[in-house]
């Protein structure tokens, strides 16, 4: 899931790429997705903030979610 | 004419050649006219008594008619002084046909029918339909912005003719962009500089539509043509000579797109150069005097050379002239302006006027030494340097628009080349905070959406091990947080024991409490599982966990530390909280 949100984020940064604001949001999401577990490091309310910049629907958020922050061995 | 004038023009017989064309008269004579009734035409005043006598004195008429006839080019009246001709009094054409026309509609002169003919017979000469008809085959050649062209006289003046409202739909309507075969605003240009520079309007008696509609375009307010055969001689060409450092340049333009407009990359490269360069100290120090090297070495363009980002002092002439380098460079029509005696590199102070289509520029980044754009840039504060010379409201507005486009696009720039140039990189909690200020999306999460989660993942069968608890506070840390961790979600790790093979054993396991509303004020409603990490997660009641921890089968790890207690479970002796 997470490489998917990475996929998802450098199609918006290319998409972004003349509007400034909105790709400084991206490259700030690229950023955190950079760091491993970075789910599990900041609180859920970030988390689906970060989500719904990367237009995920809000009605998928939680399923998301859980599977981003799902427990590794 | 009486004794004294004639004596005049014994004494000054030169004099005499002036009656072809100008009656002279005594003083008296003239104070008289000025005494009589006044009409104002914008500044001139037009006496009732010298237009009287173009009406019933023969001598004044005759002159008049030969004027209108262009068999002279001046009718006036005047006295003599010292040999000269002075308190002159003449008017254009159409000033006296119009001072006729109001006079007499003011019962000022009074006609008879010599005089009523004599009106018509001046009208008719200087009448539109008579000048039409001489120039209908002329034709007007002009140079338009390089370009040599011919437009027909007659096609011109009835573009004037038209209603008010067709006029002004075919000058302000964007979508049409030629009139006959002529770019629309050639026609336009062409039409007002034939009036204008042949001063027909005093020669030839136009209507009043005709008259308002030339106004319409002369107050450039309908259709911008100001920038119209503007900056096509640069005035200066030292620019030509001088040698740029590349890396300066390199410099300034950086991050200025291809597909920026004419305009965007004039304003572009100004405020860059703003916020590169810096007033020479030495030289304001000095007050621009003097034969020291601070001084003397503005004044070789060659100096330019040295220039540089670090190496960054400069003053007017330099910055103008870097300026027009890079504008020449870019296909950007300017021209210098000297302000002072001597038009020279190095002596008085210069700014620039730059052509970006219908926009005219007028740059000066040291209007002030100390308040100037060299510094107001730097400190991204407003500028005053660089400004619309045009007179068309809607061009000043769009000028604004882009001017402040263009700033704060080169302002959020250096913003981000300076985070990119940060010496250490922003840690993780600096970027979630940096990101945080930045995102519109941050909304608060439900307490019951938070324990649905904490919830699913506690019983989620792919939890084991030790590991498998730190996950857990890991994942309650995210979850809650503040006062939720203490009225929504508590986790303590306790110890079990357990007897196997009649041996006592122990091991850690943790126990979740979750409560929508509060652990520890709403006992009744919490929600107790205990999660093994050997075994599945067990949901369990208050009662059953009271009664473990009562027979010791569970204990603290930390029994003193309030924290870690488990909400709702009392040790032996403890008072259980009465429900409010």
């Amino acid at each position: 899931m997470i490489e998917i949100l990475k996929a998802m984020n450098e199609d918006l940064i290319k998409k972004n790429k003349n509007k400034p604001d909105a790709l400084k949001i991206q490259q700030q999401i690229k950023a955190i997705l950079s760091e491993d577990d970075c789910f599990l490091n900041m609180p859920i309310e970030l988390a689906y903030s970060i989500l719904r910049d990367l237009n995920v629907s809000e009605n998928k958020l939680k399923d998301t979610y859980l599977q981003l922050i799902e427990y590794k061995k | 004419m009486n004794a004294a004038i004639e004596s005049e023009l014994e004494r000054y017989p030169y004099l005499k050649s002036f009656q072809d064309h100008v009656i002279i008269t005594d003083a008296d004579d003239i104070k008289n006219i000025k005494a009589s009734n006044a009409l104002k035409f914008g500044k001139t005043t037009i006496y009732s008594e010298y237009i009287r006598r173009i009406l019933f004195n023969d001598d004044y008429y005759y002159l008049a008619k030969r004027y209108f006839k262009n068999q002279i080019k001046q009718f006036k009246v005047a006295t003599v002084s010292r040999g000269d001709l002075v308190d002159n009094i003449f008017y254009s054409k159409t000033q006296i046909i119009r001072a006729i026309n109001e006079f007499v509609k003011n019962a000022e002169i009074e006609l008879t029918s010599k005089q009523q003919n004599r009106i018509n017979e001046l009208k008719e000469i200087v009448s539109e339909e008579k000048f039409l008809e001489a120039n209908n085959d002329s034709i007007y050649v002009l140079e338009i912005d390089g370009e040599k062209c011919k437009f027909k006289v007659s096609e011109l003046l009835n573009f004037f003719n038209l209603d008010r409202q067709t006029f002004r739909t075919l000058c302000a309507n964007k979508n049409i962009a030629f009139i006959g075969e002529h770019k629309k605003e050639q026609f336009l240009y062409a039409a007002y500089k034939y009036v204008k520079d042949s001063d027909i309007l005093d020669e030839v008696l136009f209507s009043e539509n005709f008259i308002d509609r030339f106004n319409d375009i002369k107050n450039l307010q309908l259709i911008d043509l100001q920038a119209i055969n503007q900056c096509l001689d640069p005035e200066d060409e030292t620019y030509k000579k001088i040698k740029l450092n590349s890396e300066l340049k390199e410099h300034i333009l950086n991050g200025l797109s291809k597909n920026a407009t004419d305009l965007e990359k004039a304003i572009y490269v100004y405020i860059k150069m703003c916020k590169t360069f810096t007033y020479d100290e030495a030289y304001y120090a000095l007050e621009q005097k003097g034969v020291v090297d601070a001084i003397q070495k503005h004044k070789d363009y060659n100096y330019i050379a040295k220039i540089n980002k670090k190496n960054n002092s400069l003053v007017c002439y330099e910055f103008n002239t870097i300026y027009a380098k890079i504008l020449s460079d870019l296909g950007i029509p300017f021209r210098i302006d000297f302000k002072g005696t001597f038009h020279e590199y190095g002596t008085g102070h210069q700014n620039i006027t730059i052509r970006c289509g219908k926009f005219l520029v007028d740059a000066d980044s040291i209007v002030s030494i100390l308040h100037g754009d060299l510094y107001c840039a730097k400190v991204n504060e407003p500028l005053t340097g660089i400004t619309c010379a045009n007179k068309n409201s809607e061009t000043q507005r769009e000028f604004e628009r882009t001017l402040q486009r263009v700033y704060k696009k080169i302002i959020r720039e250096e913003q981000r080349n300076s985070q990119a140039t940060d010496s250490e990189p922003a840690s993780f909690e600096e970027v979630l905070k940096e990101y945080q200020s930045t995102t519109q999306n941050y909304q608060e999460v439900s307490i019951d959406e938070k324990i649905d989660i904490m919830l699913k993942k506690v019983t989620d069968s792919k939890l084991k091990g030790i590991d498998a608890l730190s996950y857990l506070l890991r994942l309650r840390k995210v979850l809650f947080h503040g006062d939720e961790r203490i009225d929504n979600c508590s986790i303590s790790i306790v110890r079990r024991y357990t007897t196997e093979a009649e041996q006592l054993n122990g091991y850690p396991i943790a126990i979740v409490a979750v409560n929508n509303s509060s652990l520890s004020k709403e006992e009744e409603q919490n929600n107790y599982l205990i999660f093994n990490s050997t075994k599945t997660v067990q949901a369990i009641s208050q009662e059953e966990l009271q009664e473990l921890f009562d027979n010791r089968e569970i204990m603290y790890i930390y029994d003193e530390d309030k924290e870690h207690r488990v909400p709702g479970i009392y040790k032996l002796g403890e008072v259980r909280k009465k429900k409010n």
